[in-house]
C-alpha cells in the first residue's frame, strides 16, 4: 500500500469569508485532500494527516478525517506555537521521521493563505532529503513505485512520473467546502485523535515554536510616507487638461 | 572590524537581469550603511563582460561558478560550498519560483532565518539587518529580524527596489569558483509529456512608463472601458487593486499590491482608488502619482503628487476625449 502524508494547516476562516469565525482547512491543503479522496476510490493508498495546531484545529481535523485521512497526527503543544518556517519544518520533519518513516509521498499545499510565505514545502523536503516538486497542479495517479503528477514550469505544463519518495508542493486550491458524508463526519467526530506533545515527539524546546525560530517580528510599521501633493482645482475640463499635459511631457 | 558580506544570488543563468540589478542596488545602499562588501553570486554560463555589469550597480565582487544546468539541488550544493568557504552576513534572492525553492533549501540546510517576499531591507545599529514584509492584517508592514542565526536570508519582491546605476567607478573583482562536487542532477523522475502554456507575459507591465490603476471607485463597465480606451491612447497599461481583481474586472496578473505585483512606472494614475496599504506598497516606487477620487480625504492623496478631487466617471469622460 502506498503511504501518503498530507501536511495540514488550519487558517482563519475570515480570510475566505468575512462572516466565518474559527479556523478552516487551508484551501490549498483542502484541494490535496479532495484529490486524494477521489484517487482513493480506485487506488490502494493510505492517507495520513499531520497538523501542528491547538485545540481550535479540531474541527478542520474532523473534516480531514471524514474526507480521506486514515490516520492523523496532531502536534498540539503550546511549545510548538509561534514557529517560523525553520521551526515548523524541524517539527514536521521530526514527526514524519518518527511516526511515518516509510512514507512514499509527502504532500503540502503550496502555501498557507495566512502566512503566504510558501517556503515550508521546500524546506521540509531538504530536511527529509527527498526529491521536491514545486508548482504541482494535479495528481493523476499513484502506481507501485512512482506517481504521475502535472506541474507547471516557466511556460510549460509537464506531466511527470516521479519515483518515491518525494514531496509535492501543490499550487491549486478550492475555496468551497466539499459535500461530506454525514456518517463519515459523525464517525470522525467520535474518533480519538492522537495528540502529540513536544515531549512525546522528543524534540528539544529550543528546536520548536518561538524558541526554535530563526526570525522574529520586532514591530509593525507603516512604511508609506506622506507626500506633499499639489491639488488641481478648476472645472472638470481644466482638471482633465492638466493631467493630459502631464502625460504629454 | 571585518566587512560584512552582502550576497546577491543571480538566477538569470546567462546574463545579469534587471531584477538582479535591483537587488545589487539595494545591497550597495546597505553596504554603505553597514560597512559591507557587495558580492554577486553568479551560477550559470555567461561572459566576463556581462559579469562586469554588476559593478554598475555597486558590486565589489562577483563569484562565478560555471555550470550548464539550472537545477535547485545542484545550485544548493554549489552555494553551500561557496558559503562554507567565504561566508555571508546577508543573502538576497529574487522571488522567482526557482529562487524561492533554492532559498528555502539553503535556509533549511543551514537553519538560517528566512524572510519571504521582502519589500524593504534596512540596517540599524541596534537590530542589524531588518526585513520588511506585509503583516498578516495587510494594513501594516511587519519588521523582521533574524535571531540566533549566523546569516540572514531573504527573497525579495520584484520591483520592490529601484535599479540604480551608481556614480562612482568601482573596481570589480571576478572570482572564478572551482566547485569540486558532482554536477550530476536528480534522475528520480521522467517527463512523460510537456505542452507549451501561455506565459503570463509581464514584460509589458515591468517596462510600462505609464500605468493606470483602477479601484472600487470605478463602479460601472462604461467607466472602466473609458479608462482602457484612454490607456490605449497614452500607451498605458491598466492594472487594478485586489478587490477589482477579486470582482473579476481584471485578470490576476494585473493585480498590483502586496498580494499582487509591485510596479515602478514614471507616471501612475489612480482612478477611484481609496488607498489601502495593500495597494500602496505596490505603487510606492512610482516616480509620479496622480490620484483621482471623489473623496477628498481618501488616503491615496497622502502619497499622491497630484491630487484631483473629482467624480471618476465625469473625469474620465473628459479625459478620454
Amino acid at each position: 500500500m502506498i503511504k501518503i502524508v498530507v501536511c495540514l494547516k488550519m487558517v482563519p476562516g475570515k480570510l475566505i469569508d468575512a462572516e466565518r469565525s474559527g479556523l478552516i482547512i487551508n484551501p490549498y491543503d483542502l484541494f490535496v485532500l479532495e484529490k486524494l479522496a477521489k484517487l482513493k476510490k480506485n487506488t490502494d493508498i493510505s492517507v495520513i494527516g499531520i497538523c501542528m495546531g491547538g485545540e481550535s484545529a479540531r474541527e478542520g481535523l474532523v473534516r480531514s478525517k471524514a474526507l480521506v485521512c486514515d490516520d492523523i497526527y496532531w502536534l498540539n503543544d503550546i511549545k510548538f506555537a509561534q514557529a517560523d518556517t525553520i521551526a515548523t519544518t524541524k517539527t514536521l520533519s521530526a514527526a514524519i521521521k518518527k511516526y511515518i518513516p516509510d512514507a512514499d509521498a509527502v504532500i503540502c499545499g503550496g502555501h498557507a493563505i495566512d502566512g503566504e510565505t510558501g517556503q515550508v514545502p521546500a524546506e521540509l523536503s531538504e530536511k527529509l532529503r527527498i526529491t521536491y516538486f514545486s508548482s504541482v497542479t494535479d495528481i493523476e495517479s499513484f502506481g507501485h513505485d512512482s506517481a504521475v503528477i502535472v506541474k507547471k514550469d516557466e511556460g510549460h505544463e509537464m506531466t511527470v512520473r516521479c519515483r518515491y519518495p518525494f514531496l509535492l508542493s501543490v499550487d491549486s486550491f478550492l475555496t468551497y467546502a466539499s459535500n461530506l458524508n454525514i456518517i463519515a463526519l459523525k464517525r470522525a467526530q467520535k474518533w480519538e485523535y492522537k495528540i502529540i506533545s513536544s515531549e512525546e515527539l522528543g524534540i528539544a524546546q529550543t528546536d520548536c515554536g518561538a524558541a526554535g525560530s530563526k526570525t522574529k517580528v520586532i514591530n509593525s510599521v507603516n512604511i508609506i510616507y506622506k507626500k506633499e501633493s499639489i491639488e488641481v482645482g478648476g472645472s472638470i475640463k481644466e482638471k482633465a487638461d492638466h493631467v493630459k499635459k502631464l502625460l504629454q511631457q | 572590524m571585518d566587512k560584512r558580506n552582502i550576497w546577491v544570488v543571480c538566477d538569470a543563468f546567462d546574463h545579469v537581469d534587471s531584477f538582479t540589478g535591483q537587488l545589487v542596488s539595494k545591497a550597495y545602499q546597505l553596504s554603505k550603511e553597514s560597512n559591507g562588501c557587495v558580492q554577486v553570486i553568479f551560477l550559470g554560463n555567461t561572459s566576463e563582460d556581462e559579469l562586469k555589469r554588476c559593478a554598475l550597480y555597486g558590486a565589489d565582487e562577483v563569484v562565478y561558478q560555471h555550470c550548464e544546468t539550472k537545477d535547485e539541488r545542484l545550485w544548493l550544493d554549489i552555494l553551500s560550498d561557496i558559503y562554507s568557504s567565504i561566508g555571508a552576513d546577508v543573502i538576497m534572492f529574487t522571488n522567482s519560483d526557482f529562487s524561492k525553492t533554492l532559498s528555502s533549501f539553503f535556509a533549511s540546510r543551514f537553519e538560517f532565518g528566512l524572510t519571504a517576499d521582502c519589500i524593504d531591507i534596512c540596517f540599524e545599529d541596534e537590530n542589524g539587518f531588518v526585513f520588511e514584509r506585509a503583516a498578516m492584517s495587510d494594513s501594516v508592514q511587519a519588521r523582521i529580524i533574524c535571531i540566533d542565526s549566523q546569516c540572514c536570508t531573504c527573497t525579495v519582491k520584484k520591483n520592490a527596489f529601484v535599479e540604480n546605476v551608481i556614480n562612482e567607478v568601482k573596481e570589480l573583482s571576478i572570482r572564478k569558483w572551482d566547485y569540486k562536487g558532482s554536477f550530476n542532477t536528480d534522475d528520480t523522475y521522467e517527463v512523460i509529456s510537456c505542452v507549451k502554456r501561455e506565459i503570463e507575459n509581464s514584460a509589458d507591465l515591468d517596462n510600462a512608463k505609464i500605468v493606470f490603476g483602477v479601484g472600487r471607485g470605478v463602479k460601472d463597465k462604461e467607466t472602466f472601458d473609458l479608462i482602457c480606451q484612454a490607456g490605449k491612447k497614452y500607451n498605458a497599461v491598466v492594472v487594478g487593486t485586489k478587490c477589482v481583481v477579486d470582482d473579476g474586472l481584471l485578470p490576476k496578473k494585473y493585480q498590483v499590491g502586496q498580494s499582487g505585483r509591485s510596479i515602478a512606472p514614471d507616471i501612475y494614475i489612480a482612478f477611484g482608488i481609496s488607498g489601502a496599504n495593500q495597494h500602496l506598497v505596490g505603487i510606492r516606487n512610482s516616480r509620479q502619482i496622480i490620484a483621482v477620487n471623489n473623496n477628498e480625504n481618501a488616503p491615496i492623496f497622502n502619497i499622491a503628487d497630484v491630487k484631483i478631487v473629482a467624480d471618476v466617471k465625469e473625469f474620465i469622460k473628459e479625459f478620454s476625449e
